[in-house]
């Protein structure tokens, strides 16, 4: 797979030269100054503390101490989780999306927007709602006489995946419908003419050519599900606690500010490994969406 | 016929032309033969593709010639099979293909803008139709190989498309068309986005490779002078409507309208009315009267309005005295453009004449404002039928 598109995606140039400031960089100031004071300097703040409040031995408990390091493991494999479920469903989304009629296109948009824009406290109490026991789903259940009590919809990994997955797929279905309307329509048709059955033109030309949009995508969930508070804290069970309830725990009910920290640290550093790791492959510019798909661009 | 005689577009073509008849013996076996029936196209309320009928012989070079938005990219889209007919009939070798998905036509198709794979290098590009086609593995490579070579881009193996020059990206994407040999190609103005030179240079290499494999080509253009240098057989088309379908020799010397006249470069044109006087054929105009021989007014009658049109190249100048007859001007501009002189000439009654000269002939030496005779040959005036 020396060619596979990921690889060969130009990458975002990574080195520049010190230059004379010029005029974006002025504009660009307020804004880097408004990051450091309420981003670096807290950030220094916490990493400082993680290393003196009792001492480093922190980061050990972290890693050794089997009840923070299982929160971190189940971190990441719910992250994962997520992430593969909302490319999973996604993608089929995405699809329909870019290569729809204008009104399917609208309206499947129109939603995916309107779900996005609303805020994600809302979106969490309307699963609760819904997944309850005396919620929608088991009312209906129960109604039709299907089952005869409630079965547990909430306070489990279910609703977490399912809570996560709705409120971070917009960010999938984005980055991918962004490199599938990117694909020129005649690179698909070229293929039809060479002999490529519309399964053919998919799997060999319009998935191969939407992969850095699905990895985009991909990273951006990962990445955001790593940090994820309010969903899981609502939707799952005692048992599902993720590291940044951990995190919250320390500080509010251990009164251990300094573990909170360190654990706090260390999932900068996942989401920076993860980050590091990405921009190996794909270019930072299309994690974050600021550069173009590049499709059918030969040029 | 013989007014394209002393036209150099013409000549290009000569050192590669094998007569037509020895080359449609080879093309019955390698090229198809292409029908269209009343092929429509509609758009709400606008005919992108009115009832065109056209027969194309295995192994001849077809050209769709027609101003922008005349429906050329329409037409070939529904023959590679990418939009359905609203109405009508296309077959290919007599079988009726307008239900045929694309994938299953074979034709090759070259687009305007290369649509090589970016993900796939040269040789994977130009692999995937052997593979869609389930050609062996061993055998693939080597005919990608050949394909390659057959467009010189031997060296080219392992660059990706964004490593190459629009011209060669052209030629791999000539080299992907052609690898699975299909019989009939379709080309979207495939030169369209090269410079006059690389596009002249490629012409030439397409139609040596098109005659060589015998292909049936249907070559889309709105660049008159491609038409005339490559075809066998020009499609003029405009709104939709196929105008005139014929050899461009035809189609120089006898133009169906004034639009077709039009269409296939410079030409001087004087609307008047058809006259016989004394077994003698004339156009009468206002300001000037234009003979033509009896058989440039066949088909048209004494007293109709047709237009007279006279190409640049027959126009002949020479130094004249104010006291002459016939048709005199002054020399207005002088251009040159390559090996050619375009001289405007301006009549006393304001009529301006586009004439071209070769720079290399023994022609004197013109210069502006300088008194001139025009004169040409009746046999280089042909008539049409005014728009
Ligand atoms: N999908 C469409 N919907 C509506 N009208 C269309 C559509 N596609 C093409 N047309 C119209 O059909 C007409 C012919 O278009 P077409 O692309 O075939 O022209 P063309 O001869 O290839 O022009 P050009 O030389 O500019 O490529 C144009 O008037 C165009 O606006
Ligand atoms: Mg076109």
């Amino acid at each position: 797979m020396t060619s596979s598109p990921v690889v060969t995606a130009p990458a975002a140039p990574r080195r520049r030269r010190f230059e004379r400031p010029n005029f974006w960089t002025l504009a660009g100031l307020p804004g880097i100054v408004y990051l450091i004071a309420v981003f670096g300097i807290p950030l220094v703040f916490i990493v400082v503390r993680s290393l003196t409040d009792p001492s480093p031995a922190n980061y050990a408990a972290v890693v050794e101490d089997p009840l923070y390091s299982a929160s971190l493991w189940r971190t990441v494999q719910i992250a994962f989780l997520v992430t593969v479920l909302s490319l999973a469903i996604g993608y089929p989304l995405a699809y329909a999306m870019a290569r729809s009629g204008k009104r399917l296109a609208m309206v499947l948009g129109a939603a995916l927007l309107l779900s996005f824009w609303t805020s994600l406290l809302v979106r969490t109490f309307a699963w609760q709602v819904i997944l309850n026991n005396t919620g929608l789903v088991n009312q209906f259940l129960l109604g039709t006489g299907i089952i005869d009590e409630p079965i547990p919809l909430i306070r489990n990994l279910f609703a977490v995946l399912v809570g996560m997955v709705h409120i971070l797929i917009p960010y999938a279905v984005l980055a991918i419908y962004a490199s599938l309307r990117g694909i020129k329509p005649e690179v698909e048709q070229a293929a039809q003419s060479l002999g490529a059955s519309p399964w053919r033109v998919f799997t060999r030309v319009t998935l191969p050519l939407s992969l850095p949009g699905v990895a985009a995508g991909g990273i951006l969930v990962f990445v955001l599900s790593l940090g994820f508070y309010i969903t899981p804290a609502l939707l799952g069970g005692p048992g599902d606690i993720l590291i940044s309830q951990s995190v919250v725990l320390q500080v509010q009910q251990y009164l251990q500010p300094g573990m909170g920290a360190a654990m706090a640290v260390v999932l900068v550093a996942l989401v920076l490994l993860v980050f590091v790791i990405a921009t190996r492959f794909i270019g930072l510019g299309r994690i974050l969406g600021v550069t173009g798909a590049p499709g059918g661009e030969s040029r | 016929m013989t007014a394209t005689q002393e036209n150099p577009m013409r000549a290009t073509t000569r050192t590669i032309d094998m007569p037509l008849a020895e080359r449609k013996e080879r093309g019955r076996a390698k090229g198809a033969a292409l029908r269209l029936e009343a092929v429509r196209k509609v758009y709400g309320d606008n005919i992108v593709a009115n009832d065109v009928t056209l027969d194309i012989e295995p192994g001849e070079f077809v050209t769709l010639l027609g101003a922008s938005g005349s429906g050329k990219t329409t037409l070939l889209r529904m023959i590679a099979g990418f939009l359905e007919p609203t109405a009508g009939v296309i077959t290919i070798d007599g079988k009726d293909v307008t239900s045929v998905p694309v994938h299953k036509r074979k034709i090759g198709v070259v687009f305007q803008n290369y649509a090589l794979f970016p993900h796939m290098n040269v040789l994977k590009n130009v692999m995937f139709p052997l593979e869609m086609h389930k050609v062996p593995k061993v055998k693939r490579k080597e005919l990608a190989r050949d394909a390659l070579a057959a467009v010189k881009l031997e060296n080219f193996e392992d660059r990706m498309p964004s490593q190459l020059s629009g011209g060669q990206q052209q030629r791999v994407a000539l080299a992907r068309a052609i690898v699975m040999k299909p019989r009939l190609l379709l080309m979207d103005e495939p030169l369209g986005a090269l410079d006059r030179r690389l596009r002249e240079a490629m012409q030439l290499e397409i139609l040596k490779l098109s005659r060589e494999l015998g292909l049936t080509v249907i070559n889309v253009t709105h660049d008159q002078e491609e038409a005339f240098t490559m075809s066998d057989k020009i499609a003029l088309l405009a709104d939709g409507t196929l105008i005139q379908y014929d050899e461009p020799a035809a189609l120089y010397s006898a133009p169906v309208s004034e639009v077709a006249a039009e269409f296939l470069g410079e030409s001087n044109r004087f609307e008047g009315q058809l006259v016989h006087e004394q077994q003698r054929w004339f156009v009468r105009a206002d300001d000037i009267e234009v003979e033509l021989t009896a058989s440039a007014a066949d088909g048209f009658a004494e007293g109709d309005r047709v237009v007279a049109v006279i190409r640049p190249w027959s126009i002949s100048l020479s130094s004249a005295d104010s006291d002459e007859q016939g048709s005199v001007g002054t020399v207005s501009a002088l251009i040159y453009a390559g090996e050619s002189q375009k001289v405007l000439v301006e009549t006393p009654l304001g009529r301006e004449f586009i004439v071209r000269r070769s720079l290399d002939s023994a022609d004197e030496q013109l210069h502006e404002g300088q008194l001139v005779q025009l004169s040409w040959r009746p046999d280089h005036v042909v008539i049409t039928r005014p728009r």
